[in-house]
């Protein structure tokens, strides 16, 4: 008899462990036709550079290569779940400031990201991949599976080409990174 | 300390002295403030598919036309100010085996599909906001998967004279499938095995995975190396990269090990999984002393045990294999014992 209710209770103990991972929607929407239950965990949050500051340039007869290092670039991801992440970087168009028509182009930025320091969770992998156009956004570091939090911080060097014969001027663009 | 917000500033001066005069150096201009930044999670996952990982963190769901789906985002300002979060969609593409989020304005029919509650946040620092996602898929949609990604994006403030601002943003990933009926489940194969040393000359382990399903998968997984010389054993070793391939595709999953390993013979298990599909893969292999060494094909593992334990089916049978197995016990136990009183008696 004993031994019986220690199954009944190891039986009951198997399905608290397979379902032990969520709760019940206590908010949960109306008028959808999926029933759906509250996913519990942190959320993943892309923190922009600390530093970033592209070297001033003369304009020349042949292309020069403007280059800016990052500092403090930042993935957390607290969502205790699969913590798989792909992080990008992209450029937009560099506006020049008092109307040159000088165009700088984008297909030749190129982003070098360092290897990422990862905390919280050191056993995660992050690796670092390098991009040669920021006109749309590329991977600029990617972490492997694992089921905890981490945070991983890294720099990365951005080098624009400025065209031969560039009209002196100074131009704006915006550097976007993302997390998903 | 963070920055949130910069804006590139490129200066082109005609001359060194003109550069000079001008005061004119490059730089960027940046809002500097502390905190974690803002954040985003999903809150919302479907009740039946609650065992499956990937649920929980993207949007992925498998739906007919004509299904409305609703979800709630969670969107934080852990940052130490105030902050105005842009909250959008975007297309996202799969290349090169990453997730990729498109940019801002770019679209695809699942973002047509997509209605969001909230475009504009005023968050005060320390508070949260759920957004809800409603996906409407249109009675006429075609069938096939589709990606995008929900954005929280927080932008430095315009500077005088420039209305270009800095972005940096976090999302919530969406595979949506659209099917008329049950549609083709995910599933992936392992093909072969390449061990090679790279350009440092670590050994790798290159495993060629193919999407055999008719959804996008995520695959990450670990590799054991056992009965090496002298007995060795090592591992397990994650994998490098987490690899996503859309239906179709294939890619390979790579694990860099360390250089002190010797070449082998090495038995290998690869354990690679995507959600609750899992494959698990053995061969004997010999890292190379450089270069690319042997291919081998990999020998499958059960793969219904791997798929019954992971979901936790496994630990209800055996919990009930033990309720039938002991209840039967008492039965023919009972009149044993009621013998053995009988005898006392005598």
């Amino acid at each position: 008899m004993r031994k019986s209710t220690f199954a009944a209770l190891a039986l009951m103990g198997s399905v608290a462990l397979v379902g032990a991972a969520v709760t019940p929607a206590m908010a949960a929407t109306t008028d959808t036709t999926i029933a759906t239950v509250a996913v519990t965990g942190g959320v993943l949050t892309m923190v922009a550079p600390e530093t970033a500051a592209l070297t001033a340039i003369v304009s020349s007869s042949a292309p020069q290569t403007a280059s800016a290092e990052l500092t403090g670039v930042q993935v957390i991801d607290d969502r205790a779940s699969i913590a798989i992440w792909t992080a990008t970087a992209t450029l937009s168009a560099f506006v020049p400031t008092n109307g040159s028509t000088t165009v700088i182009p984008l297909t030749t930025a190129t982003y070098v990201p360092d290897a990422a320091v990862v905390t919280v969770s050191p056993t995660t992998v992050v690796t670092p991949s390098s991009v040669t156009d920021l006109t749309d956004p590329e991977t600029v570091q990617v972490s492997a599976g694992g089921t905890s939090s981490n945070t991983a911080t890294w720099g990365a060097k951005v080098e624009v080409t400025v065209p031969a014969l560039a009209l002196a001027d100074i131009y704006t663009a915006t550097l976007t990174h993302s997390v998903s | 300390m963070a920055v949130i917000g910069v804006i590139f500033l490129l200066s082109v001066a005609s001359s060194a002295a003109q550069a000079q005069e001008s005061g004119i150096s490059g730089g960027a201009v940046a809002e500097v403030e502390g905190g974690q930044g803002v954040g985003i999670k999903l809150l919302d996952m479907p009740e039946s598919t609650q065992s499956d990982p990937r649920t929980r963190t993207y949007i992925v769901d498998q739906v007919g036309p004509g299904t409305v789906l609703e979800r709630r985002v969670q969107i934080q300002n852990n940052s130490t100010s105030d902050k105005v979060v842009y909250v959008y969609v975007s297309s996202a593409t799969i290349q090169d085996g990453n997730f990729v989020g498109d940019s801002s304005s770019s679209q695809n029919e699942l973002t047509t599909w997509t209605t969001l509650e909230q475009s504009q946040l005023k968050m005060p620092s320390g508070s949260e906001v759920d957004v809800l996602a409603t996906i409407s898929v249109p009675s006429d949609a075609s069938e096939g998967e589709q990606y995008g990604a929900i954005w929280a994006e927080v932008r430095s403030a315009p500077l005088a004279g420039s209305s270009i601002v800095q972005a940096s943003r976090a999302g919530v990933r969406i595979y949506l499938s659209v099917d008329e009926g049950n549609g083709t489940p995910a599933d992936f194969a392992v093909g072969s095995l390449t061990p090679s040393r790279d350009a440092e000359g670590l050994p790798t382990l290159s495993a060629l995975a193919e999407n055999t399903g008719g959804r996008a998968i995520d695959i990450s997984g670990e590799l054991n190396l056992a009965n090496g010389p002298a007995g060795l054993s090592a591992g397990p070793f994650t994998v490098q990269q987490a690899t996503t391939l859309a239906p179709g595709d294939s890619g390979e999953v790579v694990f860099t090990l360390s250089d002190e390993l010797p070449n082998g013979p090495w038995d290998a298990t690869l354990s690679l999984k995507s959600g609750l599909v899992e494959r698990e893969v053995t061969a004997t292999i010999t890292f190379p002393d450089a270069g690319v060494g042997e291919t081998v094909a990999p020998n499958e593992a059960p793969v219904l045990l791997i798929t019954l334990v992971s979901s936790g089916v496994l630990l209800l049978l055996i919990a009930a294999g033990t309720l039938i197995v002991l209840r039967r016990r008492r039965k023919t136990a009972t009149p044993a014992v009621e013998t053995a009183h009988a005898d006392a008696s005598v």
